[in-house]
Protein backbone atom coordinates (compact mmCIF):
# COMPACT_ATOMS: atom_id res chain seq x y z
CA UNK A 1 0.00 0.00 0.00
CA UNK A 2 0.94 3.31 -0.59
CA UNK A 3 2.89 4.97 2.43
CA UNK A 4 1.21 8.64 2.40
CA UNK A 5 2.29 10.88 4.80
CA UNK A 6 0.02 12.81 5.92
CA UNK A 7 -1.82 9.23 6.88
CA UNK A 8 1.32 8.56 8.59
CA UNK A 9 1.60 11.74 10.37
CA UNK A 10 -1.88 11.30 11.26
CA UNK A 11 -2.29 8.34 12.97
CA UNK A 12 1.03 8.56 15.08
CA UNK A 13 0.25 12.03 15.98
CA UNK A 14 -2.95 11.49 17.12
CA UNK A 15 -2.37 7.99 18.78
CA UNK A 16 0.23 9.91 21.13
CA UNK A 17 -2.26 12.60 22.19
CA UNK A 18 -5.27 10.48 22.65
CA UNK A 19 -2.17 8.18 23.98
CA UNK A 20 -1.57 10.86 26.23
CA UNK A 21 -4.98 11.65 28.03
CA UNK A 22 -5.53 7.74 28.21
CA UNK A 23 -2.45 8.16 30.01
CA UNK A 24 -3.37 11.36 31.83
CA UNK A 25 -6.77 9.52 32.97
CA UNK A 26 -5.03 6.24 34.56
CA UNK A 27 -2.59 8.47 36.34
CA UNK A 28 -5.56 10.64 37.55
CA UNK A 29 -7.42 7.65 39.37
CA UNK A 30 -4.02 6.57 40.37
CA UNK A 31 -4.02 9.85 42.17
CA UNK A 32 -1.15 11.51 40.37
CA UNK A 33 -2.69 14.33 38.79
CA UNK A 34 0.28 15.78 37.71
CA UNK A 35 0.04 19.04 35.47
CA UNK A 36 -3.39 18.56 33.87
CA UNK A 37 -3.68 21.57 31.73
CA UNK A 38 -0.28 21.28 30.29
CA UNK A 39 -1.45 17.53 29.68
CA UNK A 40 -4.56 18.61 28.19
CA UNK A 41 -2.75 21.35 25.64
CA UNK A 42 -0.21 18.93 24.64
CA UNK A 43 -2.79 16.06 24.03
CA UNK A 44 -5.38 17.89 22.01
CA UNK A 45 -2.77 19.73 20.12
CA UNK A 46 -0.90 16.47 18.68
CA UNK A 47 -4.53 15.24 18.41
CA UNK A 48 -5.57 18.24 16.12
CA UNK A 49 -2.78 18.56 14.40
CA UNK A 50 -3.19 14.88 13.15
CA UNK A 51 -6.44 14.80 12.33
CA UNK A 52 -5.68 18.15 10.07
CA UNK A 53 -3.20 16.42 8.51
CA UNK A 54 -5.57 13.67 8.02
CA UNK A 55 -7.89 16.05 5.63
CA UNK A 56 -4.65 16.59 3.75
CA UNK A 57 -4.69 13.10 1.69
CA UNK A 58 -8.85 13.90 0.87
CA UNK A 59 -9.48 14.61 -2.50
CA UNK A 60 -12.44 17.37 -1.21
CA UNK A 61 -11.25 18.12 2.50
CA UNK A 62 -14.19 20.90 2.38
CA UNK A 63 -16.58 17.91 2.48
CA UNK A 64 -14.87 16.54 5.64
CA UNK A 65 -18.10 17.28 8.21
CA UNK A 66 -19.94 14.44 5.58
CA UNK A 67 -17.73 11.85 7.38
CA UNK A 68 -19.65 11.95 10.59
CA UNK A 69 -22.95 10.40 9.25
CA UNK A 70 -22.00 7.12 8.80
CA UNK A 71 -21.13 5.52 12.50
CA UNK A 72 -22.81 2.60 11.63
CA UNK A 73 -21.38 1.30 8.93
CA UNK A 74 -17.86 2.43 8.68
CA UNK A 75 -14.48 2.69 11.25
CA UNK A 76 -13.60 5.91 9.68
CA UNK A 77 -16.57 7.33 10.82
CA UNK A 78 -16.76 6.34 14.21
CA UNK A 79 -13.18 7.41 14.49
CA UNK A 80 -14.38 10.82 13.63
CA UNK A 81 -17.03 11.20 15.59
CA UNK A 82 -15.14 9.42 18.61
CA UNK A 83 -11.89 12.15 17.74
CA UNK A 84 -14.49 14.70 18.55
CA UNK A 85 -16.00 14.11 21.06
CA UNK A 86 -12.86 13.83 22.77
CA UNK A 87 -11.63 17.31 22.16
CA UNK A 88 -14.95 18.44 23.01
CA UNK A 89 -14.57 16.58 26.54
CA UNK A 90 -11.38 17.92 26.80
CA UNK A 91 -12.44 21.42 26.14
CA UNK A 92 -14.72 20.62 29.07
CA UNK A 93 -12.08 18.89 31.32
CA UNK A 94 -10.31 22.24 30.39
CA UNK A 95 -12.34 23.91 33.00
CA UNK A 96 -12.08 21.59 36.14
CA UNK A 97 -8.96 19.97 35.26
CA UNK A 98 -9.16 18.04 38.62
CA UNK A 99 -12.42 16.21 38.10
CA UNK A 100 -11.75 12.65 38.16
CA UNK A 101 -14.95 11.62 36.58
CA UNK A 102 -14.28 13.85 33.79
CA UNK A 103 -10.79 12.61 33.38
CA UNK A 104 -12.44 8.78 33.08
CA UNK A 105 -14.44 9.68 30.66
CA UNK A 106 -11.63 11.49 28.35
CA UNK A 107 -9.50 8.33 28.92
CA UNK A 108 -12.11 6.34 28.09
CA UNK A 109 -13.09 8.41 24.97
CA UNK A 110 -9.70 8.34 23.57
CA UNK A 111 -9.35 4.98 24.09
CA UNK A 112 -12.73 4.32 22.22
CA UNK A 113 -11.31 6.67 19.31
CA UNK A 114 -7.94 4.42 18.92
CA UNK A 115 -9.69 1.38 19.03
CA UNK A 116 -11.63 2.68 15.90
CA UNK A 117 -8.89 4.34 14.17
CA UNK A 118 -7.21 0.39 14.44
CA UNK A 119 -10.69 -0.96 13.30
CA UNK A 120 -10.44 0.80 10.13
CA UNK A 121 -7.43 -1.44 9.19
CA UNK A 122 -8.08 -4.55 10.75
CA UNK A 123 -11.83 -5.12 8.59
CA UNK A 124 -9.98 -4.84 5.35
CA UNK A 125 -10.07 -8.42 4.33
CA UNK A 126 -8.18 -7.28 1.14
CA UNK A 127 -5.12 -6.49 2.85
CA UNK A 128 -3.22 -9.07 5.32
CA UNK A 129 -0.77 -7.42 6.82
CA UNK A 130 -3.80 -5.68 8.45
CA UNK A 131 -6.89 -7.46 8.76
CA UNK A 132 -4.94 -10.05 12.25
CA UNK A 133 -5.37 -9.89 15.61
CA UNK A 134 -1.84 -8.11 15.88
CA UNK A 135 -2.39 -4.68 14.57
CA UNK A 136 -4.97 -3.90 17.66
CA UNK A 137 -2.68 -4.52 20.31
CA UNK A 138 0.15 -2.85 18.54
CA UNK A 139 -1.24 0.18 17.35
CA UNK A 140 -3.24 0.53 20.93
CA UNK A 141 0.48 0.16 22.40
CA UNK A 142 2.84 1.82 20.73
CA UNK A 143 -0.01 5.15 20.86
CA UNK A 144 -0.21 4.54 24.50
CA UNK A 145 3.44 4.13 25.59
CA UNK A 146 3.86 7.41 23.20
CA UNK A 147 1.63 8.88 25.85
CA UNK A 148 2.45 7.63 28.69
CA UNK A 149 6.59 9.41 27.90
CA UNK A 150 5.17 12.23 27.08
CA UNK A 151 3.05 12.34 30.23
CA UNK A 152 6.32 11.80 32.19
CA UNK A 153 8.26 14.52 30.49
CA UNK A 154 4.95 16.70 30.99
CA UNK A 155 5.04 16.36 34.92
CA UNK A 156 8.64 15.42 35.92
CA UNK A 157 10.37 18.53 37.90
CA UNK A 158 13.93 19.35 36.76
CA UNK A 159 14.51 17.71 39.91
CA UNK A 160 12.50 15.16 41.00
CA UNK A 161 11.90 12.30 38.44
CA UNK A 162 9.10 9.75 39.89
CA UNK A 163 10.47 6.47 40.18
CA UNK A 164 7.61 4.23 39.68
CA UNK A 165 5.90 6.36 36.46
CA UNK A 166 9.33 6.31 35.16
CA UNK A 167 9.36 1.95 35.44
CA UNK A 168 5.70 2.11 34.21
CA UNK A 169 6.91 4.23 30.92
CA UNK A 170 9.98 2.03 30.31
CA UNK A 171 8.22 -0.93 30.87
CA UNK A 172 5.45 -0.19 28.23
CA UNK A 173 7.28 1.45 25.61
CA UNK A 174 9.45 -2.13 25.88
CA UNK A 175 6.00 -4.26 25.97
CA UNK A 176 4.69 -1.93 22.62
CA UNK A 177 8.22 -2.64 20.62
CA UNK A 178 7.88 -6.41 21.46
CA UNK A 179 4.75 -6.83 20.39
CA UNK A 180 5.38 -4.50 17.21
CA UNK A 181 8.67 -7.39 16.44
CA UNK A 182 6.37 -10.27 17.56
CA UNK A 183 4.26 -8.29 14.39
CA UNK A 184 6.76 -8.26 12.19
CA UNK A 185 7.91 -11.40 12.53
CA UNK A 186 3.96 -13.03 11.93
CA UNK A 187 4.06 -11.10 8.89
CA UNK A 188 6.86 -13.03 7.48
CA UNK A 189 4.48 -16.04 6.97
CA UNK A 190 1.40 -13.91 5.95
CA UNK A 191 -0.07 -15.10 2.75
CA UNK A 192 -2.53 -13.32 0.58
CA UNK A 193 -6.23 -14.80 1.28
CA UNK A 194 -6.43 -16.03 -1.90
CA UNK A 195 -4.83 -17.06 -5.10
CA UNK A 196 -4.01 -15.60 -8.70
CA UNK A 197 -6.35 -18.50 -9.74
CA UNK A 198 -9.47 -18.15 -7.56
CA UNK A 199 -9.03 -14.14 -8.32
CA UNK A 200 -9.75 -14.88 -12.44
CA UNK A 201 -12.39 -17.62 -11.27
CA UNK A 202 -9.96 -20.31 -12.61
CA UNK A 203 -10.26 -23.79 -10.53
CA UNK A 204 -7.50 -24.09 -7.74
CA UNK A 205 -4.01 -25.14 -9.06
CA UNK A 206 -4.15 -23.29 -12.53
CA UNK A 207 -0.63 -21.57 -12.99
CA UNK A 208 -1.40 -18.17 -13.78
CA UNK A 209 1.33 -15.70 -16.02
CA UNK A 210 0.99 -12.06 -16.99
CA UNK A 211 0.70 -11.98 -21.10
CA UNK A 212 -0.53 -8.67 -21.63
CA UNK A 213 -1.06 -5.79 -18.81
CA UNK A 214 -4.32 -3.75 -19.35
CA UNK A 215 -2.85 -0.49 -20.21
CA UNK A 216 0.77 0.73 -20.95
CA UNK A 217 1.31 3.92 -18.16
CA UNK A 218 0.71 3.42 -14.91
CA UNK A 219 -2.49 3.77 -12.93
CA UNK A 220 -4.34 4.68 -9.47
CA UNK A 221 -4.34 1.52 -8.58
CA UNK A 222 -1.07 0.21 -9.29
CA UNK A 223 0.78 3.16 -7.31
CA UNK A 224 -2.00 3.18 -4.38
CA UNK A 225 -2.29 -0.54 -4.05
CA UNK A 226 0.79 -2.03 -5.97
CA UNK A 227 3.00 -0.10 -3.58
CA UNK A 228 5.59 -2.87 -1.69
CA UNK A 229 8.70 -2.07 0.04
CA UNK A 230 12.12 -3.60 -0.95
CA UNK A 231 12.74 -6.08 1.45
CA UNK A 232 16.41 -4.93 2.60
CA UNK A 233 15.69 -1.53 2.68
CA UNK A 234 12.34 -2.76 5.25
CA UNK A 235 14.58 -4.87 6.83
CA UNK A 236 17.55 -1.58 7.41
CA UNK A 237 14.23 1.09 8.41
CA UNK A 238 12.94 -1.92 10.85
CA UNK A 239 16.32 -1.44 12.97
CA UNK A 240 16.08 2.45 12.59
CA UNK A 241 12.24 2.45 13.65
CA UNK A 242 13.24 0.42 16.45
CA UNK A 243 16.53 2.22 17.58
CA UNK A 244 14.30 5.27 17.37
CA UNK A 245 11.67 4.33 18.91
CA UNK A 246 12.63 2.30 21.53
CA UNK A 247 16.18 1.92 22.31
CA UNK A 248 17.42 5.07 22.15
CA UNK A 249 14.35 6.60 24.57
CA UNK A 250 14.60 3.52 27.54
CA UNK A 251 18.62 4.44 26.78
CA UNK A 252 17.99 7.83 27.53
CA UNK A 253 15.73 6.95 30.54
CA UNK A 254 17.83 4.75 32.21
CA UNK A 255 20.55 7.37 32.28
CA UNK A 256 18.09 10.34 33.48
CA UNK A 257 17.26 7.53 36.38
CA UNK A 258 20.97 7.07 36.92
CA UNK A 259 21.18 10.57 37.31
CA UNK A 260 23.69 10.85 34.07
CA UNK A 261 21.68 13.51 32.20
CA UNK A 262 19.51 16.44 33.18
CA UNK A 263 15.94 15.05 33.51
CA UNK A 264 14.25 17.83 31.16
CA UNK A 265 15.90 18.16 27.51
CA UNK A 266 16.36 14.49 28.42
CA UNK A 267 12.97 13.41 28.15
CA UNK A 268 12.00 16.03 25.50
CA UNK A 269 14.63 14.14 23.19
CA UNK A 270 13.63 10.70 24.67
CA UNK A 271 10.02 11.82 23.31
CA UNK A 272 11.31 13.47 19.44
CA UNK A 273 12.91 10.32 19.06
CA UNK A 274 10.42 7.94 20.05
CA UNK A 275 7.90 9.81 17.66
CA UNK A 276 10.07 9.79 15.12
CA UNK A 277 10.55 5.93 15.27
CA UNK A 278 6.82 5.83 15.27
CA UNK A 279 7.27 7.30 11.74
CA UNK A 280 9.21 5.40 10.87
CA UNK A 281 7.13 2.20 11.77
CA UNK A 282 3.87 3.41 10.24
CA UNK A 283 6.14 3.78 7.01
CA UNK A 284 6.45 0.04 7.12
CA UNK A 285 3.19 -1.04 8.21
CA UNK A 286 1.81 1.10 4.69
CA UNK A 287 5.07 -0.01 1.97
CA UNK A 288 4.84 -3.33 3.47
CA UNK A 289 1.24 -4.15 3.39
CA UNK A 290 0.16 -6.33 -0.09
CA UNK A 291 -3.22 -5.75 -0.86
CA UNK A 292 -5.35 -8.37 -3.10
CA UNK A 293 -5.96 -6.54 -6.09
CA UNK A 294 -1.71 -6.99 -6.90
CA UNK A 295 -2.70 -10.49 -7.68
CA UNK A 296 -4.70 -9.08 -11.44
CA UNK A 297 -1.33 -7.10 -12.14
CA UNK A 298 1.34 -9.62 -10.35
CA UNK A 299 -0.29 -12.86 -10.70
CA UNK B 1 -27.00 5.18 4.21
CA UNK B 2 -23.72 2.52 3.76
CA UNK B 3 -26.55 -0.07 5.50
CA UNK B 4 -26.61 -2.38 2.92
CA UNK B 5 -30.40 -3.15 1.88
CA UNK B 6 -31.43 -7.00 3.07
CA UNK B 7 -32.54 -7.39 -0.48
CA UNK B 8 -32.42 -6.36 -3.53
CA UNK B 9 -36.03 -6.75 -5.60
CA UNK B 10 -33.47 -7.44 -8.57
CA UNK B 11 -29.91 -8.01 -9.13
CA UNK B 12 -28.59 -6.46 -12.12
CA UNK B 13 -25.45 -7.87 -13.58
CA UNK B 14 -23.43 -8.86 -15.75
CA UNK B 15 -22.30 -12.44 -17.37
CA UNK B 16 -18.76 -12.20 -18.52
CA UNK B 17 -17.88 -15.12 -21.05
CA UNK B 18 -13.68 -16.09 -20.74
CA UNK B 19 -14.52 -18.85 -23.46
CA UNK B 20 -15.50 -15.76 -26.33
CA UNK B 21 -13.53 -13.03 -25.35
CA UNK B 22 -10.63 -11.75 -27.58
CA UNK B 23 -9.48 -9.10 -25.37
CA UNK B 24 -10.21 -6.20 -28.26
CA UNK B 25 -10.61 -3.95 -25.27
CA UNK B 26 -13.62 -2.49 -27.50
CA UNK B 27 -15.81 -3.06 -23.90
CA UNK B 28 -12.86 -0.56 -22.00
CA UNK B 29 -12.83 1.65 -25.04
CA UNK B 30 -16.43 1.95 -25.28
CA UNK B 31 -16.76 2.22 -21.42
CA UNK B 32 -14.95 5.12 -21.59
CA UNK B 33 -16.60 6.31 -24.44
CA UNK B 34 -19.77 6.83 -23.21
CA UNK B 35 -18.96 8.00 -19.90
CA UNK B 36 -16.11 10.66 -20.88
CA UNK B 37 -17.41 13.49 -22.94
CA UNK B 38 -14.29 15.72 -22.84
CA UNK B 39 -12.85 17.54 -19.78
CA UNK B 40 -16.56 18.60 -18.46
CA UNK B 41 -17.21 15.09 -18.88
CA UNK B 42 -17.40 12.68 -15.59
CA UNK B 43 -14.00 10.98 -16.95
CA UNK B 44 -11.50 13.47 -17.37
CA UNK B 45 -8.15 11.99 -18.45
CA UNK B 46 -4.88 14.26 -17.07
CA UNK B 47 -1.17 14.63 -18.38
CA UNK B 48 -1.02 14.34 -22.03
CA UNK B 49 2.31 13.00 -22.31
CA UNK B 50 1.62 10.59 -19.71
CA UNK B 51 -1.64 9.51 -19.77
CA UNK B 52 -3.48 8.99 -16.88
CA UNK B 53 -7.14 8.92 -15.76
CA UNK B 54 -9.97 6.26 -14.40
CA UNK B 55 -11.47 3.60 -16.39
CA UNK B 56 -14.27 1.41 -15.21
CA UNK B 57 -13.05 -1.74 -17.37
CA UNK B 58 -9.63 -3.07 -17.64
CA UNK B 59 -8.93 -6.15 -19.73
CA UNK B 60 -6.31 -8.47 -18.57
CA UNK B 61 -4.55 -11.20 -20.74
CA UNK B 62 -2.75 -14.02 -19.20
CA UNK B 63 -0.96 -17.50 -19.78
CA UNK B 64 -3.29 -20.02 -17.76
CA UNK B 65 -2.01 -23.81 -17.13
CA UNK B 66 -4.23 -26.27 -16.25
CA UNK B 67 -3.36 -29.85 -16.35
CA UNK B 68 -0.71 -29.71 -19.06
CA UNK B 69 -2.39 -27.56 -20.95
CA UNK B 70 -1.56 -23.60 -21.38
CA UNK B 71 -4.07 -20.95 -23.39
CA UNK B 72 -4.55 -17.71 -23.20
CA UNK B 73 -7.22 -16.06 -20.88
CA UNK B 74 -8.33 -12.55 -22.00
CA UNK B 75 -9.90 -11.29 -18.54
CA UNK B 76 -12.11 -7.78 -18.68
CA UNK B 77 -11.96 -6.81 -15.01
CA UNK B 78 -15.08 -4.10 -14.01
CA UNK B 79 -17.62 -3.65 -10.79
CA UNK B 80 -19.08 -7.16 -10.04
CA UNK B 81 -22.18 -4.94 -7.69
CA UNK B 82 -21.67 -7.25 -4.68
CA UNK B 83 -24.35 -8.11 -2.35
CA UNK B 84 -21.82 -7.54 0.57
CA UNK B 85 -20.27 -4.69 -0.55
CA UNK B 86 -17.58 -3.83 1.45
CA UNK B 87 -16.47 -0.70 -0.29
CA UNK B 88 -19.92 0.98 0.89
CA UNK B 89 -19.86 -0.03 4.44
CA UNK B 90 -16.28 1.32 4.81
CA UNK B 91 -17.77 4.62 2.95
CA UNK B 92 -17.96 7.46 6.23
CA UNK B 93 -19.72 10.21 4.37
CA UNK B 94 -22.91 8.05 2.46
CA UNK B 95 -21.59 8.92 -1.11
CA UNK B 96 -21.25 4.80 -1.44
CA UNK B 97 -24.58 3.42 -1.85
CA UNK B 98 -26.24 0.36 -2.97
CA UNK B 99 -29.89 0.40 -4.68
CA UNK B 100 -32.50 -1.46 -3.07
CA UNK B 101 -34.25 -2.00 -6.55
CA UNK B 102 -31.66 -3.29 -8.49
CA UNK B 103 -28.46 -3.89 -6.62
CA UNK B 104 -26.19 -1.24 -8.35
CA UNK B 105 -23.31 -0.07 -6.12
CA UNK B 106 -22.86 3.51 -6.66
CA UNK B 107 -21.04 6.56 -5.87
CA UNK B 108 -22.67 9.97 -5.22
CA UNK B 109 -19.97 12.41 -6.37
CA UNK B 110 -21.15 15.63 -4.85
CA UNK B 111 -21.07 13.60 -1.13
CA UNK B 112 -17.76 11.91 -1.93
CA UNK B 113 -14.81 13.50 0.09
CA UNK B 114 -12.17 11.12 -2.05
CA UNK B 115 -10.81 9.61 1.15
CA UNK B 116 -9.85 6.37 -1.00
CA UNK B 117 -11.16 3.77 1.86
CA UNK B 118 -13.89 2.19 -0.43
CA UNK B 119 -10.63 1.59 -3.06
CA UNK B 120 -8.95 -0.26 -0.09
CA UNK B 121 -11.50 -2.77 0.72
CA UNK B 122 -12.61 -3.33 -2.64
CA UNK B 123 -10.39 -6.48 -3.42
CA UNK B 124 -11.10 -6.39 -7.14
CA UNK B 125 -9.79 -2.93 -8.31
CA UNK B 126 -13.16 -2.19 -9.53
CA UNK B 127 -12.95 1.76 -8.03
CA UNK B 128 -10.34 4.58 -9.32
CA UNK B 129 -9.62 7.49 -8.01
CA UNK B 130 -10.16 10.92 -10.05
CA UNK B 131 -7.04 13.17 -9.85
CA UNK B 132 -8.78 15.83 -11.34
CA UNK B 133 -12.12 15.44 -9.86
CA UNK B 134 -10.99 14.81 -6.15
CA UNK B 135 -13.68 11.50 -5.63
CA UNK B 136 -13.99 8.31 -6.09
CA UNK B 137 -15.40 7.04 -9.60
CA UNK B 138 -16.46 3.67 -10.64
CA UNK B 139 -18.91 1.30 -12.75
CA UNK B 140 -22.07 2.75 -12.81
CA UNK B 141 -23.71 -0.24 -15.13
CA UNK B 142 -24.63 2.49 -17.28
CA UNK B 143 -27.65 3.59 -15.17
CA UNK B 144 -27.99 6.23 -17.48
CA UNK B 145 -28.64 3.69 -20.02
CA UNK B 146 -30.24 0.99 -19.00
CA UNK B 147 -33.68 2.92 -17.34
CA UNK B 148 -33.35 5.78 -20.50
CA UNK B 149 -36.89 5.52 -22.25
CA UNK B 150 -35.17 7.93 -24.90
CA UNK B 151 -32.44 5.22 -25.86
CA UNK B 152 -34.54 2.65 -28.38
CA UNK B 153 -35.01 -0.95 -26.13
CA UNK B 154 -31.82 -2.93 -27.78
CA UNK B 155 -29.65 0.11 -26.89
CA UNK B 156 -30.62 -0.39 -23.01
CA UNK B 157 -27.56 -1.97 -22.00
CA UNK B 158 -24.51 -1.21 -20.67
CA UNK B 159 -21.66 0.58 -23.47
CA UNK B 160 -19.59 -2.44 -22.97
CA UNK B 161 -22.32 -4.60 -23.68
CA UNK B 162 -23.75 -3.34 -26.67
CA UNK B 163 -19.88 -2.59 -28.03
CA UNK B 164 -19.12 -6.85 -27.25
CA UNK B 165 -17.86 -8.04 -30.84
CA UNK B 166 -17.50 -11.71 -29.38
CA UNK B 167 -20.92 -11.47 -28.03
CA UNK B 168 -18.82 -12.30 -24.53
CA UNK B 169 -20.55 -9.98 -22.35
CA UNK B 170 -24.47 -10.39 -21.28
CA UNK B 171 -26.40 -8.16 -18.93
CA UNK B 172 -29.96 -8.81 -17.28
CA UNK B 173 -31.17 -9.88 -13.76
CA UNK B 174 -29.15 -12.53 -11.92
CA UNK B 175 -31.98 -12.69 -9.29
CA UNK B 176 -34.65 -14.30 -11.53
CA UNK B 177 -33.83 -18.04 -12.18
CA UNK B 178 -35.71 -17.56 -15.67
CA UNK B 179 -33.34 -14.90 -16.89
CA UNK B 180 -31.05 -15.52 -19.95
CA UNK B 181 -28.17 -14.44 -18.24
CA UNK B 182 -29.45 -17.36 -15.12
CA UNK B 183 -29.86 -19.68 -17.78
CA UNK B 184 -26.54 -19.04 -18.85
CA UNK B 185 -24.43 -19.19 -16.23
CA UNK B 186 -26.38 -22.61 -14.99
CA UNK B 187 -25.52 -24.09 -17.88
CA UNK B 188 -22.04 -22.91 -18.53
CA UNK B 189 -21.27 -23.22 -14.45
CA UNK B 190 -20.45 -19.68 -13.98
CA UNK B 191 -18.41 -18.81 -11.35
CA UNK B 192 -17.72 -15.59 -8.81
CA UNK B 193 -14.35 -14.48 -8.45
CA UNK B 194 -12.40 -14.78 -5.08
CA UNK B 195 -16.07 -16.53 -3.13
CA UNK B 196 -13.69 -16.98 -0.56
CA UNK B 197 -13.98 -13.42 0.95
CA UNK B 198 -17.49 -13.69 0.84
CA UNK B 199 -18.74 -10.51 -0.74
CA UNK B 200 -21.33 -12.23 -2.97
CA UNK B 201 -20.51 -10.85 -6.64
CA UNK B 202 -23.38 -10.33 -8.82
CA UNK B 203 -21.56 -10.27 -11.56
CA UNK B 204 -20.24 -13.90 -12.98
CA UNK B 205 -18.04 -15.18 -15.24
CA UNK B 206 -18.16 -18.45 -17.70
CA UNK B 207 -15.08 -20.50 -17.42
CA UNK B 208 -13.52 -21.50 -20.72
CA UNK B 209 -14.46 -24.63 -22.18
CA UNK B 210 -12.01 -27.46 -21.60
CA UNK B 211 -9.90 -28.60 -24.74
CA UNK B 212 -9.21 -31.87 -24.80
CA UNK B 213 -5.21 -31.94 -25.39
CA UNK B 214 -4.88 -33.38 -29.43
CA UNK B 215 -4.46 -36.81 -29.21
CA UNK B 216 -1.66 -38.66 -30.68
CA UNK B 217 -2.79 -40.39 -33.41
CA UNK B 218 -4.56 -36.89 -34.80
CA UNK B 219 -1.07 -35.33 -35.34
CA UNK B 220 0.86 -35.42 -38.42
CA UNK B 221 3.18 -38.26 -39.03
CA UNK B 222 7.02 -36.97 -37.91
CA UNK B 223 9.19 -36.11 -40.69
CA UNK B 224 11.23 -39.22 -42.11
CA UNK B 225 14.77 -38.96 -40.96
CA UNK B 226 16.41 -38.59 -44.30
CA UNK B 227 14.66 -35.58 -45.32
CA UNK B 228 15.88 -33.80 -41.97
CA UNK B 229 19.38 -35.32 -42.86
CA UNK B 230 19.15 -33.79 -46.19
CA UNK B 231 18.06 -30.55 -45.00
CA UNK B 232 20.76 -30.41 -42.11
CA UNK B 233 18.31 -30.43 -38.91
Amino acid sequence: MNPALSVIFFTVFSGAGLGLLLVGAVATAAGRIGSPKAVLVVAVILTVAGLLSSTLHLGQPLRAWRAFSQWRTSWLSREGVAAVATLILAMVTWWFPTAEALWLLLGLAAAITLRCTAGIYTSLKTVPEWHNRWVLPVFSGLSISAGGLLWLTITSGPNDLDLSAWAWVVSGVALAWVLKSLYWRWIRSAALPVSAASAIGMPEGTEVKGLFKPHTETNYLMREMGYTAIRRHAEWLRWVALGLGALLPIGLLVLVQAKLLPIWPSLLVASSLMLLGQVAERWLFFAEARHVVQLYYRP
Amino acid sequence: MTDLPTTTTRRLGLVIDLDTCVGCHACAVSCKEWNDGGAAGPLPDSNDAKPDGVWFNRVHSYEVEREGTFSTLNFPRSCLHCEDAACVTVCPTGASFKRAADGIVLVDEDKCIGCKLCSWACPYGAREYSESRGVMQKCTLCVDRIDNPSLAEADRVPACVASCPADARHFGDLSDPDSAVSKLVAEREGVDLMPELGYKPTNKYLPPRQVPPPSQSALPEATPDWLDQVFGR
